[in-house]
């Protein structure tokens, strides 16, 4: 599992936000066009390419995308 | 002291769903209020597990998978003849529209709407639908106001609303009444599919006007007023158990 991956299927999670802004460092909830709704589709988009659905108790914590990437890969490893 | 216009002394309740949630606490609940009750679905050892909580004896289980022909006649001929039809059984679906897919959309659909519709027909065809009977369905406030990452399971709900609605108009020639409930979020397994954090969830709650969800009996109790002879003037209707989130 790639980082630079995961972040481009992040950033396709954002419609409005070019897909340069989303970096590893990102700190995607201080995005303008971040909602409830966008943090829903992410967690789809996980269940979708890595097989289970991340406990959004767990990604309340992650404020990075690389964060969101490490606990995935930890899952995925686990 | 007797009266109980409530009571379901007498009567045979056919419950779908009836190993969980709702459809359990129901089963319980018409078993303590006098009915026999025939509870059906697909897991026998689940459905045991409610029969062994039900007051009162005659009871039966029948498994059956209702998207399945044979099933639902050979259901349909061991159920006896019902005084209420209790269809429950549902599942949820929580996708934005963006990551829907055919094959979950189509399993909502089946088992929220399409299996309701051909159990009802199987039971009408096999006269087993007595005159004065009472359909309730289980659907949801999302049919009138869906959630977001609720379209489907919305979608498939407001069809089966929709569909009672034909119930009533249909079978009332022989006083069959047909009605539905529309609960909001009940403490079961079922609610939000685990995609919702602990913290969102407790938020939600503050949307009810009671600040809390349901518990499964309080929605089996209006269940229970739509079985019983004291909604005998009660057809086409939705009655909606929400604690007060539609008007806040």
């Amino acid at each position: 599992m790639e980082l630079e991956k995961f972040v481009e299927q992040f950033a396709g999670q954002f419609f409005d936000t070019p897909a340069e802004m989303i970096k590893p460092e990102t700190e995607f909830r201080q995005l303008e066009e971040w909602s409830s709704m966008t943090g829903l589709c992410i967690l789809s988009m996980i269940k979708d390419e890595y097989g289970f659905f991340l406990d959004p108790n767990v990604f309340k914590q992650c404020a990075t995308v690389e964060q969101v990437f490490n606990v995935v890969v930890e899952r995925m490893n686990g | 002291m007797s009266y109980n216009p409530f009571t379901l002394s007498g009567k045979r309740i056919l419950i779908t769903g009836a190993s969980s949630g709702i459809g359990r606490a129901t089963a319980i609940e018409c078993a303590k209020l006098g009915a026999t009750c025939v509870l059906c679905g697909r897991n026998e050892e689940r459905l045991r597990e409610t029969m062994s909580q039900l007051e009162g004896s005659g009871h039966v289980c029948i498994v059956a998978d209702f998207l399945n022909t044979e099933d639902l006649h050979s259901m349909a001929s061991q159920c006896g003849q019902l005084d209420g039809i209790v269809c429950n059984a549902g599942i949820n679906l929580m996708a934005p529209i963006y990551f829907l897919k055919e094959t979950e959309v189509n399993q909502v659909f089946q088992t929220n709407t399409f299996a309701p519709m051909y159990l009802l027909q199987a039971l009408l065809k096999a006269r087993k639908v007595n005159a004065k009977a009472s359909l309730v369905f289980t659907s949801s406030i999302d049919a009138a106001n869906p959630d977001v990452s609720s379209s489907a399971y919305a979608a498939s709900k407001a069809a089966l609303t929709s569909f009672m609605r034909s119930c009533a108009k249909e079978l009332a020639p022989r006083q069959i009444r047909a009605n539905a409930v529309h609960p909001g979020l009940v403490e079961t397994g079922m609610k939000h599919n685990g995609m919702v954090s602990d913290e969102d969830l407790e938020k939600n709650k503050e949307l009810y006007l009671l600040k809390r969800y349901a518990q499964p009996e309080e929605i089996a109790w209006a269940i229970i007023y739509l079985l019983s002879n004291a909604a005998s003037f009660v057809t086409g209707s939705v009655l909606t158990i929400d604690g007060g989130i539609s008007i806040n």
